[in-house]
């Protein structure tokens, strides 16, 4: 089954209320318990999850505690799937891949200074812990996530004319970010996933021992980099393979010339054949 | 084999993790994790939809206007 057709099926999956967009009110049932490891505002109208994100940053600010639920969960799927949910769970992802597909400006070349990957760092410390920590403000929902703009403000305010009035200049900030980071992601596949996602970055800390792994064969691999051609987080491969910024999504698999066949995708807890050794006689 | 071991920890601390969300209370009121989420996500939060105008500068170094003294 393709990545593609995962995403959408998880995506459908997350978003089963579209009608809720018509009242613009969010579905308040009790899945909301729950935490979908993907960046979806828990605002959207359609969403059926709570998301993580929102809720480390509304458990600090409100409850000034350890958010236990966001944490375990994303821990438990960090831990046997890394950040593939990046790759297949996300509807974020899967948006940023559409828009990408679609724009005259892409450039699959196109790289920002790996420095930039530094704003995730500063996202997750200052903004999703620091800033809801003082009780000042749910700081990556409040002045940064694209997702709640899109998926929620400007759906929520479309539809509510009352909310209109109360418009100020933190939606204009909003909006003013958006559409940076729209530019950025017709130009570059998965730009807000590469340099500003703080809940990428959480499930990259879970790569290195993950169960699903990406193995490179270095028997077998003649350092061509074909690999990163295919890598949508436009990583430097495969010297970064299961990086803290890769999401395993297996792109560079296919993309190993088939001479070579370098690079697999497995989980760890199956257990290789051992070969039989024959005894000499 | 040590990978399979430290993702078995991993797992049962979230387990435990989550479990506690669901049943310890936080507050006198029997609050649990788990309501702040659900409440969380049941409404609108204006935060996500960028109308929450908060005036952190206000909130760090306090109002400039001085509460009127009682004569």
């Amino acid at each position: 089954m393709s990545r593609r057709l995962i995403q959408l099926i998880f995506f459908i999956v997350q978003n089963p209320f579209i009608s809720n967009f018509l009242t613009g009110r969010p579905y308040n049932g009790p899945a909301k318990s729950f935490c979908a490891p993907g960046l979806h505002c828990y605002s959207c109208p359609s969403m059926a999850f709570g998301c993580p994100l929102g809720t480390i940053q509304y458990v600090i600010k409100y409850a000034t505690m350890i958010p236990y639920l966001a944490i375990g969960t994303l821990a438990a799927f960090g831990s046997i799937f890394g950040s593939a949910s990046c790759a297949y769970v996300c509807p974020f992802g899967f948006f940023q891949e559409l828009l990408y597909s679609i724009s005259p400006i892409k450039n699959d070349t196109a790289k920002l200074p790996s420095k930039f990957r530094y704003f995730k760092w500063g996202n997750l410390i200052l903004l999703v812990i620091i800033v809801p920590a003082f009780g000042l403000a749910q700081g990556f929902c409040a002045w940064v996530c694209p997702s709640g703009l899109i998926t929620a403000g400007i759906p929520i305010i479309a539809a509510n004319e009352g909310l209109r009035s109360s418009i100020g200049i933190t939606f204009y900030w909003k909006v003013a970010l958006s559409i940076l980071f729209l530019v950025l992601i017709f130009r570059e596949k998965r730009a807000f996933c590469r340099y500003f996602c703080p809940l990428g970055l959480i499930l990259g800390f879970f790569n290195k021992i993950s169960l699903l792994q990406i193995k490179l064969n270095k028997d077998t691999c003649i350092n061509c980099h074909a690999c990163s051609k295919g890598c949508p987080m436009g990583l430097n491969l495969p010297e970064e393979i299961n990086s803290i910024d890769c999401i395993k999504c297996g792109e560079c698999v296919p993309a190993c010339p088939p001479k070579i066949h370098a690079l697999s995708r497995e989980f760890e807890f199956v257990v290789p054949k051992k070969k039989k050794v024959k005894s000499e006689a | 084999m040590k990978r399979i071991l430290i993702v078995s920890i991993i797992l049962l601390i979230s387990a435990i993790f989550i479990l506690k969300a669901w049943i310890h209370e936080i507050d006198d009121y029997g609050t649990k994790e788990v309501n702040l989420v659900e409440a969380a996500g049941k409404n609108v939060c204006m935060s996500c939809i960028g109308l929450s105008d908060e005036n952190v500068f206000e909130k760090i170094f306090g109002t400039d206007e001085e509460e009127p003294e009682d004569e």
